[in-house]
Order: structure tokens, then sequence, then C-alpha cells
């Protein structure tokens, strides 16, 4: 059997990403061009400083401590040698007042093909003897010990054979290499320096990048942030909080890691790798032709693997999704499992799932288990190619052995960036998911119907009329039909029914959360969709059926972070629900903080909050959904007390199931299936005895 | 940090032969690197003596690919071991932490979130495998190759060892205090991002509070502070990291140019010969490898060992119901049910859900338990099948106190059908069947019958075998509710339980499904909670809640005479059903 668990929104078996969408992160890439231009050359000069440190010591070594010098002596070989080494290296050579006779530095001599110095030595033309170079003045010095002179050469230099020193005491050699010394330990001084720049380039570069991603995720949230906030209601309804929270959060996250880790390593390693096939080209095209032989194969292996692995790796997010979508089932289910005794068979169920992920993590491995390795055979295959083939053009003397060398070394880090690619690839996959889900959910645009024109009127009364109004959430199932009423300024209108009946739809529509199918609803005679919406809203008073209430201050709650609000007007709206006592008792007073959907506060309070939170928005007109969950007998005496005052006061459209606040409604309407059967005063619609006289008697024995 | 890891220990024990496998597999890799690079010069010093053919250097570069080849061999045995070791650990581990979650008791989710959980079951367990796969790796690799080079270091020369090593103190000095930072960074920003996440989660929640006040700027304002902070808490562990990982590149550096300096001079003077030098700052340069891994593996580590601090959370978390002994195992239970002074409070809820309750459910009865929102009705039921347990007095069946019963046996007996139907995605047959053995396709089919399910699966396309669920076919309340009894019924429980089971069944559906209840259950004891006058009216008694306390016990006649809390919420309650068929 198939469980699929519902999840299949991976997309679909071998499609691959769209790589367009990277396009789209280019706007939020702008406002910070300079951070990541500033990141990427510190990132070239990391490369440099990063290539350079292992390079010191070799100079430490070859220039300073293995300082030795070699004699050419032109007269001891065939004089035909002889030019032939004055025309390739006789810039090499340091001449000395002999004609003919001069040294060559150990670190010049590398610069020679190995195999012309080998045929150079076996002539005679360079020697076999090694001498070091001492300074005039050191060697002067060093007579004064009272040897005999072995040293050769005139002026400022001396060269002197490496064998004399042997056995020499330390003194001696320090005083006639001193400069050799100061030397070594000045490129030591150099490599710190440059261990620490590099420390320090590192540092930045790191901290760069990093402000960078933070600060264009941050964008990108708060861009998607507010899209989603400006949806209308009924893509809220259709969405479920977590999925979105998700989108905002996890894969914006997800997201970061695509442009911190994959972005910039593939950059480093495609500046790296156009650099090293520079060199290669400059170096000898032919045999660099040869090397990118391989390439085609490197790249149609990484793209074979990288295509099974997009599989496996789409497939791994369905086991993951799927482990946790049986993962919320089963935890938000947990008693029905325990009820049932089926805590073993379930458990099955998940290990099933469990090695379903475990099988296909296992593919992945294998796959990855035979790429990796296999980039390194073919690394391997290009330096048997190079020794041969390379070889072979030594052999035949079309090639330096020097340049095989180089050449060598390059196609040993040549396949280093090529690796580090395909081993991002994984990154990739699912930073680009995430980004497909992101900007799917920004062009996710929920809109109410046309705006026909925004006015707004200079003073709003309070004046509301429905207007045969109809209305269901969806198609074939009505939830308000045909519905008339007309609340006049200064008056108080109830709304009776069941639940069900329509009457939070009501006041759902009011504030244009949806769009009304039929009818008109006027506002102070202006259709509701000419007004502007803000400023619509801005007249409404919605105390909604359950009080929200938001991790924060007691005054943020009756605020809503509207700045301008002053304690007094805080206090004021506190005051006239009764709470500002109970406010004032709390340990901070306005600033004490709730929790998380205010579990602190009782039911009542909670909603006495939500009043005080709509009287302090000033509103034209007051929108009462009451709750409908019981409450204690002395805070719905208070609640009572307070909407009796209210009401009094403002124009009002009240939803409420009490008879006893319902009495003192100007009017009351009864809705029942979507429709207003009966509307009147209490006494009326007692005498008639029908609907409202039942439900008021429900209502009367609890 | 070590003792966190303590549940992991079983995994690597059982795994031993493939990890020592799959590590030697590494080491012997490690091991063949080296004789490429010789064999390469070789070939120079034969080219260079003039000695070299193209056989030879052919041979040479077949022996190079065939080395390759072996590593390449050898490389895939590792990483299919090491690596597959991890997915194992992941997979024990998350089926431990599943079990371990099945038998925590109904407490506990009261405070648990279950994104939470599921957070720890996935992400959580992800650094755990990452650890003990990759970087159980790079942590041989790194001990290994350093300590082996170390050790040609001082073969070499213990001096110029000792002087590269004069900048160690120093850096694990600074290293440990790296790493209590990062540490402290990455909790910190774990915990800004969960209130990043809330403050998202609040926002969207409330959103038609923040519309109908036009405050969208404020909650703009809100996630945009928690989103800053979240960037504030990211660079200061970005510092933190920033440092680390060219600190640990200064180890080796820093040796280096201590050993240049000081090596270079002492070889200058003849104390140490250049060939020594030369092979001793060869050594020095490997050494980086291994030290940017020891690095990389104490990050990892790092995480790894604050999600497995989550883990053993849950792991900790005690099942506070337990079986008893086996020799309280019974069978045949007959289905009395006796209640004595019974008290029980839901952590933080103030007063007590059900308070002082007394009261006999003869077996074999069929009873009602009548009461406002809030009166405990639920609660009373929950501590039957002990999914609540009772903080005072106790829950008897056939007068043996629960407690004294096989959790097993308990519940097996128990059908309890709950106020919300929960429905798994899956097909329709495998939800009522529910895991269950040796249930019958007839057993199953008269089930369905009785709950009056068996016409609309009729009606569906793929019948009994639909799908049910996110992507499948969404069954409407009553549907789903009819659906879950037939759940309950097929294992034809000595006691059945509906909590308010029929509430979206329209009135005369669930008359015939009573109807049928009553008719195959017959000698069974049923429990009935309900809102409607017509189902209760038809039971042998009739228990009668208010604010957590029984007030009123008899059958519905006397009770309606007695004109009481049973006659008011019997009249409220006929008239709200005569309204709600007025159309």
């Amino acid at each position: 059997m198939h469980f699929d668990y519902g999840y299949t929104e991976e997309g679909q078996l071998g499609k691959p990403y769209n790589i367009g969408l990277l396009g789209r992160l280019i706007p939020y890439v702008r406002p910070y061009k300079g951070l990541i231009f500033l990141a990427l050359v510190l990132t070239l000069l990391i490369t440099i400083f990063d290539l350079s440190i292992p390079y010191l010591p070799k100079v430490a070594i070859d220039r300073y401590i293995l300082s030795f010098w070699y004699l050419v002596d032109q007269k001891a070989a065939p004089s035909s040698l002889g030019e032939d080494f004055t025309r390739r290296y006789g810039h090499l050579v340091d001449a000395t007042e002999e004609a003919g006779l001069g040294f060559i530095s150990n670190s010049k001599l590398k610069r020679i093909d190995p195999r012309d110095v080998r045929r150079y030595q076996e002539e005679g033309l360079i020697s076999r003897e090694r001498f070091y170079r001492v300074t005039a003045e050191a060697a002067n010095q060093d007579r004064a010990f009272g040897r005999e002179k072995p040293i050769r050469g005139e002026g400022p230099y001396l060269y002197m054979p490496a064998e004399e020193l042997k056995g020499v005491s330390p003194r001696r050699i320090a005083a006639l290499r001193h400069k050799d010394i100061t030397n070594v330990g000045l490129v030591a001084l150099f490599l710190l320096g440059l261990i620490v720049g590099s420390l320090g380039l590192n540092y930045w570069e790191y901290y760069l990048l990093e402000k960078a991603g933070q600060n264009m995720m941050q964008d990108i949230r708060m861009t998607l942030f507010n899209r989603i906030q400006g949806q209308a209601i009924r893509f809220f309804d259709r969405s479920p909080v977590g999925r979105v929270v998700t989108r905002v959060t996890n894969d914006i996250e997800n997201l970061n890691e695509l442009f911190k880790s994959v972005l910039i390593t593939v950059f480093k390693d495609i500046f790296l790798l156009s650099g090293i096939i520079v060199v290669l080209i400059h170096l000898n095209w032919r045999l660099a032709l040869i090397s990118f032989i391989l390439l085609p194969f490197v790249f149609g292996l990484t793209l074979f693997f990288s295509r099974q692995a997009r599989e496996v790796f789409r497939e791994i997010r369905r086991n993951i999704a799927s482990i946790n979508a049986f993962l919320q089932e089963r935890l938000s289910g947990i008693r029905i499992i325990q009820l049932f005794v089926q805590e073993k068979a379930q458990l099955e169920r998940f290990k099933d799932l469990n090695h379903r992920n475990y099988l296909t993590s296992m593919r992945q491995i294998k796959i990855f288990a035979l790429f990796m390795p296999f980039v390194e055979v073919f690394s391997s295959v290009g330096i048997g190619l190079m020794l041969w083939y390379g070889g072979g053009k030594v052999i035949g003397e079309q090639l330096t052995l020097g340049s095989l060398v180089a050449f060598i070394g390059y196609t040993q880090i040549f396949f280093k960036p090529i690796r580090d690619i395909s081993e991002k690839y994984n990154v990739m996959q699912s930073a680009m998911a995430s980004m497909e889900r992101i900007f799917e959910l920004m062009d996710e645009r929920e809109v109410m119907g046309e705006q026909r024109i925004s006015r707004r009127p200079m003073r709003a009364e309070g004046h509301l009329q429905f207007e045969n109004v109809s209305f269901s959430y969806e198609k074939g199932f009505p939830v308000l039909s045909d519905v008339s009423f007309e609340v006049k300024p200064g008056q108080v209108v109830a709304l009776v029914g069941i639940t069900g009946s329509g009457k939070t739809t009501i006041t759902s529509l009011l504030e244009r959360f949806y769009e009304i199918q039929e009818g008109t609803i006027l506002l102070d005679g202006l259709d509701i969709r000419d007004w502007d919406i803000r400023e619509l809203r801005s007249h409404i008073g919605l105390v909604m059926q359950d009080a929200f209430i938001f991790a924060g201050s007691i005054a943020e709650n009756i605020s809503l972070g509207a700045e301008e609000m002053t304690g007094e007007a805080l206090e004021a709206a506190s005051r006239q629900v009764d709470l500002y006592q109970f406010i004032t008792s709390l340990p901070n007073g306005f600033d004490h903080e709730v929790k998380e959907g205010g579990v602190t506060l009782s039911a009542g309070q909670r909603q006495l909050l939500a009043l005080s939170r709509a009287l302090a928005h000033e509103p034209t007109l007051l929108v009462l959904d009451e709750a409908t969950s019981s409450v204690d007998p002395e805070t719905e005496r208070l609640i009572q007390e307070s909407i009796f005052r209210l009401l009094r006061r403002h124009t009002t459209l009240l939803i409420a199931h009490r008879p006893s606040t319902i009495q003192h409604a100007d009017r009351i309407l009864v809705l029942h299936h979507g429709r207003i059967v009966e509307e009147g005063t209490h006494e009326e619609l007692m005498a008639l005895g029908n609907i409202y006289f039942r439900l008021n008697r429900i209502q009367m024995n609890v | 940090m070590l003792t966190d890891f303590k549940p992991l220990k079983t995994y690597f024990v059982e795994n031993r032969g493939a990890l020592i496998l799959g590590l030697s597999s590494l080491l012997l890799v490690d091991g063949l690197q080296l004789f490429i690079p010789r064999i390469i010069k070789k070939s120079i010093d034969a080219l260079t003596v003039g000695q070299a053919t193209v056989g030879l250097l052919l041979k040479y570069a077949l022996v190079i690919v065939g080395i390759a080849l072996t590593m390449a061999i050898f490389r895939y045995i590792w990483r299919y071991l090491v690596l597959g070791h991890s997915r194992k650990v992941e997979e024990a581990l998350r089926n431990r932490i599943y079990k371990h979650l099945q038998a925590l008791p109904l407490s506990f989710y009261w405070r648990t979130k279950t994104g939470d959980l599921m957070a720890r079951s996935v992400n959580d367990i992800d650094a755990v495998r990452m650890a003990a796969g990759m970087g159980l790796v790079a942590l041989t690799d790194g001990i290994v190759l350093s300590l082996a080079t170390i050790g040609f270091m001082l073969y070499i020369n213990m001096k110029l060892t000792l002087i590269s090593l004069i900048p160690a103190p120093f850096i694990v000095y600074f290293t440990r205090i790296i790493t209590r930072r990062m540490g402290r960074g990455f909790r910190q920003v774990q915990q800004t991002f969960s209130e990043l996440t809330e403050s998202v989660r609040e926002a969207l929640a409330g959103v038609r509070v923040i519309k109908a006040y036009n405050r969208e700027s404020w909650q703009y304002g809100r996630v945009k502070d928690q989103g800053e902070k979240y960037i504030r808490n990211n660079l200061d562990l970005a510092r933190t990291l920033a440092l680390f990982f060219p600190v640990m590149a200064l180890f080796t550096n820093l040796g280096l140019a201590v050993v240049i300096w000081i090596g270079g001079r002492l070889t200058i003077l003849g104390t140490t010969t250049t060939g020594d030098f030369v092979a001793f700052i060869s050594y020095l340069n490997l050494l980086t490898w291994p030290m940017m891994a020891l690095g990389w593996v104490t990050n990892l580590i790092q995480r790894a060992s604050a999600s497995m601090r989550r883990i053993n959370g849950i792991l900790r978390e005690v099942p506070e119901i337990t079986s008893q002994t086996a020799s309280s195992r019974r069978v045949g239970i007959r289905g009395e049910i006796g209640v004595r002074n019974l008290t029980f409070s839901y952590p933080g809820g103030g007063n007590p859900a059900v308070e002082g309750i007394d009261l006999t459910i003869e077996a074999g009865r069929t009873v009602a338990i009548v009461g406002g929102v809030g009166s405990g009705k639920s609660t009373l039921l929950h501590t039957i099948p002990r999914l609540v347990e009772t903080e005072r007095g106790m829950v008897l069946i056939d007068g043996i106190p629960i407690h004294d019963i096989d959790l097993k046996d308990l519940r097996g007996s128990i059908g309890f059908v709950t106020q919300e139907a929960h429905i798994f995605s899956d097909t329709l047959l495998n939800n009522v069947v529910f895991g269950r053995r040796g249930i019958s396709e007839r057993t199953v089919n008269s089930a369905l019958e009785v709950s009056q399910l068996m016409v609309d699966i009729e009606s569906l396309p793929g019948g009994i075998h639909s799908f049910l669920g996110e992507k499948g076919i969404t069954l409407s309340g009553g549907q789903r509710q009819r659906l879950t009894i037939a759940r309950a019924l097929i294992s034809n429980p000595p006691i059945l339980i509906l909590d308010d089971a029929l509430s979206q069944v329209d009135t005369r559906t669930e008359a015939r499904i009573l109807n049928n209840i009553l008719q195959m259950r017959q000698g069974e004891t049923n429990i009935i909670v309900s809102n409607r006058t017509s189902t209760v009216r038809r039971a042998e008694v009739i228990y009668v809640l208010r604010t957590g306390r029984l007030v009123e016990v008899g059958d519905h006649a006397t009770l309606l005479a007695a004109g009481g809390e049973y006659a008011r919420l019997y009249k409220r309650q006929q008239l709200a059903e005569e309204l709600e068929r007025a159309r």
C-alpha cells in the first residue's frame, strides 16, 4: 500500500529548478552590493594570501637557508654549449671580474630546466661544488681568524665553498652568513604579517557576508510579511498559519544558506578555476588542451550524478515531509492512539516511514560515495596523462621538464573547485526549493474587488445600511440571503439568532473582510466599496468573539501600538469598562507584560481589554460580537454594566445572547439561517411569541 | 558535554563492526594518499637523469591510476559504512523518541507544542546525525593525522617540534574561550529565531484584529524589531565564528613562522641539517588540514550537543502511567464502573474540573452524562481509561482499582469516542481498523452499518479504500464522527464511551445510530454524553454535572419531575432543537 500522507508539494519528479528565480533576488542584493563587492574583494585577497603562505617557506629555504651558489665556468665546456647557455640563461648569472667566470644562485638554477642543468653539470659548465656568497666585509673579518683564502671572486661579494663551513663554529657562521639569518627572520616576520592579515581578511569577509546576508534576508522577510499581511482575509481562511510562518522563517533561513555558503564558494571556485586555466594555457597551450580533454567527462559525470542526486534529494524532502506530517497527526491525536492501545502498530508505521527515509538516504550516500571518489580518480588520471604524454614530450624535447612539473602541480589543484561545486549542490537544491516557495507566496495575491473611488468623507456619523445583502463563503452555500437593515446614528441595534445563523458574518462584511456578492452596504450613505478601506475601518470599533490578546504590555494591547495614543486616552478607555482599577493593581500597571494569548488573564478580563481597545480608537460605530464562553458571575456582572454604559453613548451594532443586554437595544433583528425573520423591540418580539420569544426562553433558563 | 551524547552509546556499540571497518578504510586512504606524490617524484627524477622511457612513464601513470582506483574503493567503503552508520543512528534515535513520546501521558502534551516536538524529531536529530557521520570522519582524520604528523615531526627533530608547538597553549586556551562563546551564541540565535517565529505567528493569527484597527504597521514594526534582534544575535555569533576558523589556521601557520625564524637560523648555523629542516616544514604544512578538520568538528559537536540536550529533554520525561506487574493481568471485564470521591484539576487551571464525584455504573447499563459547557463531563470520562491521572479518589472497574489493571487490558476493554473526530491521512478502511489484527471484513461492515456510514461509502469513488486526509477526500464533520464510532465498535468492547460523539450528525441519523448501538450492545455498558434530549432520555440512568460536581442522578422521568438542573437543561435543549428544525 502506498502512503503518501498527502505530501506531493515537492513538484514533479525530474523537473529542474527554475534558475530564473535567482534573478528575482537581484533587487534584494542591490542595496548591499557595496558590502558584497567588498566581501568578494576580500575573498580574492584571501585566495592570494592563502596561495602565498605556503610559498614563503620555500623562499626562505631556497634563497636564504640553502643559499648556495654554483660556479659557471664557460671555458670548461665546449664553446658551442657555452654560447647556447649564455644565450638562454646568461641573464641568470652573476658575473665576476674574471672573464667567463660567474656564479648562479640556487634559486635561479631552478629556473633552468633540470635536464639542461644535468647536461651543463656533466660538461663542467656548472659546478657541482656549492658556494656561499658572503660580503667582502664579512670575509675580511673572517680572514682575521687566520685561515688562508679559500674564496673566489672580487668586489662586494665573495664566494666561499660550502665545504669550508662544515664543522665550523656557529659563531663564525653567524658572522659570515648574518645576512641570510637576517633575511630568514624577515621572511618569518613577513609570514607573520601575512598570517595576521589573513586572519583579519577572513574575519571581515565572514562578517561582511553574514551582515549582507542577514540584512537581505530581513528585507525579503519584511517584504514577504508585508505582502502576506496585505492579503484579503480569504487568504488566511485557506492558508494554515503554520505553513505561512514556515515560509517567513525557515525557508528564508534556508535561502540565507544559499547566499552564504553556495554563492561565495562557487564564486571563489570559479575564480580559482579560471585562474588555473589561464596559467595552464600560458604555460603550454598544447598540453593544456590535453589536460582539458578530461573536462567534458568530469562535467558529464557531475551532471549525471547531480541529476541522480536531485531525484534522491527530492525524495528525502518528501520523506521528511511525511515524517513531519505523521508526527503532526499522531502527536495531536495521541489520545486516540493511547485509547485504542495502538502504540505498537503506530510505532511500526513510523518505523516503516523512518526506514524508507533511511533507505533513500543510503541511496544518496551511495551516489555521493561513488561520485566523490570518481572525481578524485579523474584527478589522478589527469596526472597520469600528464606524466605519460607530457613526459613523452619532455623526452622528445618538445617540452621542458620545468613546465611539466608545474603542469602536474596545477592539475592536482584543478579538480578541487570542481568537487567543491558539486558538493554544494546539496545545499543549493534545498535552497532552490525554499526559494520557489517564497516567491510563490509573494506572487499570491488575494485581492478585494475593485475599489472604485477612494473617498474619505469629512465626518462619519455611523449611519449603517444593509440593502439586500447576500453572501456565501462557498458557492452554493449561502450564509446571508437578502439581508436588509439600518442602524441610525445613536441607535443600538441587536442581532440575535442561534449559532450559525450568520451574525458574525455580518460584522466581517461590514469590515470589508469579504466582498459581498449581492446588494449594498452603506456607511453614512456611501457604499463601503467606495470608502478608503483604512478610513472605513478606522470608523468601526469591532470587538470579536474571542478577544485576541498580543504578547506585550497592557498599554500596547489597548493602543495596538498607536503611538499617538496618550496615557490619558488609555486611562479613559479602561475606566469606561471598569478595567482601570484592575490594571493599576498589576505590578507595572499599564506596562504590565501579558503573555502569548493572554493566558494569565481571565476570560472576562480579556474581553474587557478588547472592549477598551475598541473604545480607545474612538470609533463612530461600535460593533460588539459578544463572547459566548461562560465567564464567572462576578465578571459577567462587570461586563454587563460596562456594556450598558457604552450603549448609551455609541451607535452600536450588538450581537448578544444575554437577554438583559438585548432588551436595551432600540431594535432587535432576529437572524435565522441567513435571513432576517423578525424585527422589532423586545416587547414587540416577545408579543409575537415566535423565534425571539423561544430564544429568549432558552437564554433565561441558563 | 559528553554526557549529552550518552543515549547514542548503544548505537555506536551496535555498529562497531561497520565503524571499525569504515574508519580503517578511511585511514588506509590517508596512507595510500602519500604514495602518489612519491611516484610523481620518481618519474620526475627519471626524466631529470634522462633514464625515462615512454614505457616507464606509462607504467608510472598506470600505477598512479591504480592507486587512485584502490583509494576510490576504500573511499566508497568508508563513506558507505560511516555515513550509513550516521543514518542508522538517525533512524534509531527518531524511532526511540517517537516510541517514548507515545508512552508519555496527556499532561505532557498539554504543556508541549507539537511543532516543538516535530522540530526535535527532525531538525535536532539532523544536527546529531551530522556529528555522528561526517563529524566522526573529521574527528578520526584530524586526530590520527595530526598525531601521526606530530610523531614524524618529533622523530625528525624534537627541538623544532617543541618550537613549532610554542603557540599551542595559547591556541588551546583561545579555542576554549571561543567554543564557550560559540555555544552561547548558538543558543541565543536559536532562541531569537523561535521568538521571531512566534512574532510572525502571532501577527498572522491576530490578523483580523490588526486589519480591523488598521494596525498593520504596528505588527510590521514588531516583526521587524524581532528580525533586527535576530540579525544582531547572528552578527554576534558571526563575530565569534568568523574568528574561529582563521584562528585554527593560525595554529599551524604561527608554528610555521616560528620554525622558519628559529629553525631557519639553527639550520644556517649548522645545528640542524638542511634535509631535516625541509622535511620538517613539509610535515608542518601537512598539519593544516587535520587542524582545520578538528576545528570544524568542534563546531559540529557544539551544535549537536545543543540538539542532544533538547532531545534528552524529551527522553528524560517519565511516562507517568506505567502498567502494573504481570500478576495484575486479568481477563473478561464485565463493565461495572465505580467512581469514588474523584477530584481532578488541570495544571494552572484554578478550580478543580471535577470534584468529589461518587457514582457506580452497573455492568450492562446504558447511562448518560449531561451538563453545561465546562461542567467536567469529559474530564470525568477521561479518568476511566487513565488518560488523566486522578488526583484524589479512585476509579474502579468490576470493583478493581484501575491502577491494578494492566493498562493494555484496561484500554482494550473500553471503546472511547472523543468529541473531536481525529482522522488520519490513510484509507477509510485503515482508519476504521486502525492497526488492530484479526478483524474480519464482516465485523468492519457491520460496524459501518451500525454507524450509518455504509451509504456514504458506497458513493465514494474508491469505496472503503478511499484515501482520506489533506490530499484525499475531506469528510464532513458528521461523517468523521460516524467513522470514529465505527472505529470504536469493531472491537466490541465491554465498555463504550461516546463523549458527545454525535454532535455533528443530524438528529434523525443520530437516532438511527443509537438504536443500532443499543440493539447490538445489549448487556454491555454504554456511557453517552450528549446535548440532545432525544438521546439522553433513552438512558437508564442520567448523571447531571454542574461545575465539576455531580448534582442529580436518576432516569429521565424522575429528573424531569424533580424540576432541577436536568429539567432546565432539558427544556433549553428542546427549544434549541425546535429552532434548529424550524426552516
